[in-house]
């Protein structure tokens, strides 16, 4: 079947599809961005916050939107300016240098000189972002543990007589732990905090869910596999990993599922909902056919699918300039966009080969031939379930892929480097910590988080074992 | 006031300064502070007090008198809609889709006011994050959800033999009396069990005395002594 990819202009209600396509299909860097300046930038400062662990800095280190500087960014251009030998295109090779000549210097003058702020992990180029004050001796108070469990956890407070029993407990510690085990076992946390949790990264959009005008899939299955996988002590890498679906039973299955709805292609429009991946080609939550159909659409190279992950699972938001791992030799334009252009290659040297990997996922597929929507290849949609399916042969590009700087040859590959690196550790304890204290870890909580991370890895990334590490904190329960 | 605020206009402001001026900041209000501190009446506004030195913007507040106690001053936690509304649910007795409704239909805490309260709703709303910190009108919609539900159980005692407010007759007035001093600490003592899940201090008691002036009938006493412990700063924040 000659497939091509096409849009779905004389289908009804499909509009918005495509204007989002358009709008997510460029993340477009700059002639000026350089992607080896944070490297550079570490090497030079390596006691940097910034430059601890597997994080590196972005390019609002320097800039306020790429190529303009902040202020920080413009003493270093200054500095950089006096070197004779300084040129634009080598600049990276003088940036030592001058990071090192403005340490004292307090470019945001908030009161904290560069150098203070480097280590503290605030911008030097933001002056709102100032030195976090030096943490008070605080205590932890298993009453305030108590609430904040039964409030985040729960979603309720305790009860007057639950706060008196803990205050004849003979171990109230323990009192709290088992609090949060019954709270994590709630149906609160497992059906409605996580699935808000989820909600970014599934990103449901009425029209084209099941109860859709135009139903393409059915993200239920997103909703239910992710609350699965962050519960019960199980491996959270299964967010990237699994093989399997969870029905609404509660009970897991690696079979394929049939659609849920027939087809419908009047008022109406019906054309997905099921799971049709084979198990051995799926990754958990990016292999749905929410995911593909949502992210991919009708893109050859899924480069949205590829930077929503990357966003969403590995905390690397491309478009930020973040994360950005330049492949010799791409982007390829394998795709005659134009996209090897010297203004999208900073960041598509990274986003394209990320995103090969998922080339080989069906999106939206529908045949069309010169008239618009050809009835008699799409037959497919009739009898079969073509979206978010694995098609070895829709791209030729598809086992090029690259995550981190390293070759995989397939998504199943692309998926485990992801789910093992400590990107994805961090991004998960980040959004946990998000979630209870409302805002992302600073520096101040290097200490924790490093808790946090050993817990994760020593048991087998168990969020719940995670979360009983979170709340034994003083940030969590702490009172003066 | 001590821990709490049983003003409308000065818990806005309270909670003005939360959103917006470092929470983490906030330092625990000692008994000191309130020496010189006269309580307002409820629904009189008190003159805001302006925490930050506006010549130094970049300063974290310095600690302020009248800064109420919130947990401690590393971190608070802001209690969210679906805690706001299970604790005023099992505290005053009323099923959570009667609690408070918007044009006799539209429920407030799951729809008219779920981002205000810390929610979202990805379908309804097509928002897929919550606010990180109450917004300027959450106030306002913690003070609607929680005067409806306040007002609601006293309708409901007040028509039929009471659950709640059980203490005093809410069909009489106040008469300043040892008897009913007697009996507006008994109901306060549970309003404090049932919505703060302690028990109140003795000051604290005694504040809300300051409701039941001489005339004023028991129904709207306990209505105000509803509303003040369920818009206190130590219901809605951690």
């Amino acid at each position: 079947m000659n497939i091509h990819i096409h849009s779905f202009s004389n289908v009804p209600h499909s509009g918005f599809v495509l204007a989002s396509a358009a709008g997510m299909l460029f993340l477009g860097g700059t002639a000026e961005s350089r992607p080896n300046a944070p490297a550079a930038f570490c090497i030079a400062s390596p006691a940097a916050a910034i430059c601890q662990g597997a994080a590196t800095p972005d390019c609002s280190l320097c800039h306020t939107a790429a190529p303009q500087l902040n202020l920080y960014g413009g003493d270093l251009l200054a500095v950089l300016r006096t070197y004779p030998e300084y040129t634009l295109n080598d600049f990276s090779l003088h940036l030592g240098s001058a990071v090192n000549e403005i340490h004292d210097l307090d470019s945001d003058e908030d009161g904290s000189i560069n150098f203070d702020e480097l280590l503290a992990g605030t911008s030097p180029g933001l002056a709102d972002n100032l030195v976090p004050p030096p943490t008070e001796d605080l205590n932890w108070d298993p009453q305030t543990a108590l609430k904040r469990v039964s409030v985040v956890f729960c979603g309720q407070s305790p009860t007057y007589e639950e706060l008196q029993e803990l205050n004849t407990a003979s171990d109230p510690r323990a009192l709290v732990h088992q609090h949060l085990s019954q709270c994590l076992n709630s149906s609160f946390w497992k059906d409605e905090a996580l699935y808000r949790i989820a909600d970014p990264k599934i990103g449901p959009l009425e029209a084209i869910d099941k109860n859709g005008e135009v139903s393409l899939a059915n993200d239920d299955w997103d909703y239910r596999l992710f609350s699965y996988v962050m519960t019960g002590d199980r491996d959270a890498r299964e967010l990237l990993l699994a093989d399997y679906h969870v029905n609404q039973d509660g009970t897991t299955t690696t079979d394929i599922i049939p659609k849920e709805q027939r087809f419908e292609f009047g008022d109406r429009i019906s054309l997905g909902t099921g799971q049709p991946l084979q198990a051995d080609k799926r990754c958990g939550m990016i292999t749905t056919q929410w995911y593909l159909v949502r992210n991919t659409m009708f893109a050859l190279v899924p480069r949205n699918t590829a930077a929503h992950t990357y966003k969403e699972y590995l905390g690397m938001n491309l478009s930020l300039g973040e994360g950005l791992f330049p492949v010799g030799g791409e982007p390829r334009d394998v795709d005659n966009i134009d996209i090897d252009a010297p203004d999208c290659a900073v960041c598509h040297s990274t986003l394209d080969p990320l995103a090969y990997s998922f080339s080989t996922y069906n999106g939206i597929q529908v045949a069309t031939n010169e008239d618009g929507i050809d009835l008699l290849g799409n037959i497919g949609l009739l009898f079969g379930n073509p979206f978010g399916e694995f098609n070895a042969k829709r791209t030729n590009w598809g086992a090029d892929g690259y995550i981190f700087g390293q070759p995989v040859g397939d998504l199943s590959e692309w998926c485990q480097v992801a789910a093992n690196s400590p990107q994805f550790a961090e991004t998960l304890i980040g959004t946990m910590f998000n979630f209870v204290f409302s805002r992302e870890p600073t520096i101040t909580d290097k200490e924790m988080v490093g808790d946090l991370q050993q817990e994760l890895s020593s048991n087998n990334y168990s969020v719940n074992r995670m979360l009983h590490k979170m709340i034994d904190s003083t940030l969590f329960g702490g009172a003066p | 006031m001590k821990r709490f605020q049983a003003d409308h206009n000065t818990c806005i402001v309270t909670l003005f300064f939360l959103s917006t001026a470092c929470v983490p900041e906030l330092q625990p209000r000692t008994d000191a502070d309130d020496q010189d501190t006269t309580p307002a009446a409820p629904n009189t506004p008190e003159a805001p007090r302006d925490p930050v030195d506006p010549d130094a913007p970049n300063s974290p507040p310095p600690p302020n008198e009248g800064d109420e106690i919130v947990g401690n001053n590393q971190v608070v936690i802001w209690k969210r809609y679906r805690a706001v509304e299970k604790d005023l649910s099992r505290a005053l007795e009323i099923p959570t889709n009667q609690l408070c409704t918007e044009l006799d239909s539209l429920n407030c805490i799951n729809e008219v006011h779920l981002s205000n309260l810390g929610g979202h709703n990805p379908i309804m709303q097509g928002r897929l994050t919550s606010l990180a910190e109450p917004a300027l009108t959450t106030p306002l919609s913690i003070d609607r959800v929680v005067l409806m539900a306040c007002i609601q159980r006293v309708d409901q005692d007040s028509a039929s033999p009471p659950t709640i407010f059980t203490q005093y007759p809410l069909g009489r007035d106040t008469n300043g009396s040892a008897q009913d001093i007697t009996q507006l600490d008994a109901q306060n003592r549970t309003l404090y069990q049932r919505l703060l899940s302690r028990d109140p201090t003795d000051e604290e008691l005694v504040e809300l005395r300051e409701l039941a002036v001489p005339g004023t009938s028991f129904r709207d006493v306990a209505i105000g002594s509803c509303y003040s412990i369920g818009t206190s700063v130590e219901f809605i924040f951690l």
